[in-house]
């Protein structure tokens, strides 16, 4: 496994709380790359070339997190979702808040609390922690070599994927804007104020997608997803991914389902913005041991790698 | 009183006229320069050389509007904004401009078939009674689409409590106009918005013309501290202070906006406590969904039983939001 890949993944990067992360890709942008910005709502902008043509090519950097709403006087933390996953997927992990106190998740009667593994509401008090304090599944990255196991790798397949292309990508026929989107996990919050404010003639959003090996397999390369619940991707946007498919014989999976999409609020900002998802198909999505393929996210890159370059 | 003034006064959402001459005249020798935008907020500046800074309250309360007539004089009618059918039933409310008293009338209880005993209560089974023996009568004092609001009047009661309408959000108005009275070095946009409660319409047109930096939204919110109801459900409690929000269904609030309002509160001695719930949303959802978006957050006052006819809250509790929030604006 990439040494980076695994950074990411050992980065805590949660919702409103992405600055940690943000700082681990900046440190890993290319030295020549010099054009990089941080706008009102924390995303971070990269942008590369210039020309006619304005593309955005979009992620968002936090992962599946946990928000404390209230101590009880035995020192257990109750905790709402942040994101859009299923108490029974990520039950009895550990947890880690973004001081590092960590604990036991436990799913009761349809709440969710942690255990800290402290006594009074005090004690968790000194420990640093309090209402509104954020944390995010943890667990060990695994790598099987050709695939890894994780709790967060869908929601850090796409910062590497962006990574990777920036420092690949040589022939720019226009300015490329690389986000790094916040609030990723609360429906494309980040996304939609920096598509407001770069306005690029298309945009297209890079996530990843659950495989249940029955429409969606892994190792079969990125997922085209046509459309889900909250947008429908724009044809022309579709052609030129499909072209740029075939004439770089990388294979691609199709798919429509009732998602919602990072993309939904960035085609309908300004005057709209043709907007498409692209995702790396992922075992498990959403619950605390998620399963990638190594190959699939190297196409992912290569696809967008093409796309630009085309 | 202004708070009894604006409680008492009508504005549910779309209709909020009344309740905007109200603030205007109140706030014009505070402030450098007030708008009325295309959408009806009212937009007032205080010139300032820092950031820019939003804070909002909305003008609009939930009531109701008729829709129909049956043929015996009685009234169809729909919500504005969010009223559970469970509260209307027996209510005295007041009809458009001129205030035309109505009852909310359901079908009496001997004789409702037992599944209807058992059934909610719904809008259509309601009506509204004026006192008109037909339809012909109805119509010459009641129009399509002339709005209802609950005829309840303000009032101090218990140990510094108040109870009155529309609390949600004619705390978070007299909070602001409030904060409008003394000067900041921030430069800062006063808006009272409008149609909030039927989706913080008017919040995303006003976020769009200034693109703050920073937005808070001042609100009067939920507090179910009632005897059987377990504290993590209580949302937030009479008596115990500002409420500032973690988060909501519309809006995950700035940490570090959250964490310099404890600063001051614990500096300024202002006693304070979290919105425990996640549920609900205001005009922070609008104004980061707008243009660049901002770094949001909120802060309200404890009222029980919003969203009905008539709410309760704690006059030290508002005394401190209005506190804690100038306190808040100086240090900005």
């Amino acid at each position: 496994m990439d040494k980076l890949f695994n950074e990411l993944l050992d980065t805590l990067s949660l919702s409103g709380s992405e600055e940690y992360i943000i700082k681990l890709i900046k440190k890993n942008l290319p030295e020549n790359v010099v054009n990089i910005n941080e706008d009102k709502m924390g995303n971070l902008i990269v942008k590369v070339g210039q020309g006619n043509k304005k593309i955005m090519i979009c992620t968002h950097t936090d992962e599946k997190g946990l928000i404390a709403s209230y101590i009880e006087k035995d020192g257990k933390v109750r905790v709402e979702k942040i994101g859009d996953f299923n108490n029974e997927s990520v039950q009895n992990s550990i947890v880690s808040f973004n001081n590092g106190v960590k604990g036991k998740l436990i799913s009761s009667n349809n709440e969710l609390i942690i255990d800290l593994g402290m006594n009074s509401r005090e004690e968790v008090l000194k420990s640093g922690i309090r209402e509104g304090y954020v944390a995010g599944i943890t667990g060990s990255i695994v790598d099987l070599k050709t695939k890894i196991l994780g709790s967060n790798i869908s929601d850090k397949a796409g910062i590497y994927i962006l990574l990777k292309t920036i420092e690949q990508v040589k022939e720019l026929h226009g300015e490329i804007n690389f986000v790094f989107s916040t609030q990723g996990q609360l429906g494309g919050r980040g996304a939609r104020a920096a598509a407001y404010s770069i306005d690029p003639d298309y945009c297209i959003v890079v996530n990843a997608i659950n495989s249940n090996d029955k429409d969606i397999s892994i190792d079969k390369g990125p997922v085209l997803k046509i459309m889900d619940k909250t947008l429908i991707g724009n044809n022309k946007i579709i052609s030129l991914i499909e072209s740029a498919a075939e004439k770089n014989n990388i294979n691609i999976q199709r798919t429509l389902n009732r998602d919602s999409s990072l993309g939904s609020f960035v085609h309908k900002e300004r005057s709209g913005i043709p907007t498409v998802e692209i995702d790396v198909p992922c075992r498990y999505k959403g619950s605390s041991i998620e399963l990638i393929s190594i190959e699939d996210i190297n196409n992912t890159e290569k696809l967008i790698k093409d796309i630009i370059e085309a | 009183m202004l708070l009894e003034t604006l409680s008492n006064s009508s504005g549910p959402s779309g209709y909020e006229g009344e309740v905007r001459k109200i603030i205007k005249s109140e706030i014009t020798n505070f402030v450098d320069d007030i708008v009325i935008d295309k959408m009806g907020n009212i937009i007032a500046h205080k010139k300032g050389k820092g950031k820019k800074v939003v804070i909002d309250a909305h003008i609009d309360e939930v009531g109701f509007i008729i829709i129909g007539y049956n043929d015996d004089g009685t009234l169809k009618f729909s919500a504005l904004g969010g009223i559970n059918s469970k509260v209307i039933p027996c209510k005295v409310i007041l009809i458009g401009k001129n205030k035309i008293p109505g009852v909310i009338g359901l079908k009496p209880i001997h004789l409702q078939s037992p599944e209807e005993r058992k059934n909610n209560i719904s809008y259509e089974n309601c009506c509204i009674d004026i006192g008109a023996k037909d339809k012909a009568e109805a119509k010459k004092y009641i129009k399509l689409g002339d709005y209802c609001v609950f005829d309840t009047k303000f009032n101090e009661f218990g140990t510094g409590l108040i109870k009155g309408k529309a609390f949600d959000d004619r705390m978070g108005c007299a909070v602001l106009i409030d904060v409008l009275k003394e000067s900041y070095e921030c430069d800062l946009y006063g808006v009272f918005n409008v149609q909030e409660e039927v989706g913080e319409r008017g919040a995303y047109a006003s976020a769009y013309n200034i693109q703050p930096d920073i937005g808070i939204a001042v609100e009067g919110t939920i507090c179910a501290d009632m005897p059987n109801i377990p504290d993590h459900l209580k949302a937030t409690e009479i008596g115990k202070g500002p409420a500032i929000s973690i988060m909501d269904k519309t809006s995950l609030f700035n940490k570090e906006i959250i964490n310099e309002i404890i600063e001051v509160g614990h500096k300024k001695n202002i006693p304070y406590q979290f919105r425990r719930a996640i549920a609900g949303g205001n005009d922070a959802g609008a104004i980061h969904m707008s243009g660049q978006g901002a770094k949001v957050a909120t802060i309200s006052v404890p009222c029980r039983y919003i969203h009905s006819s008539v709410s309760v809250c704690s006059m030290d509790d508002y005394t401190n939001t209005v506190k804690l929030l100038k306190e808040y604006l100086h240090t900005i």
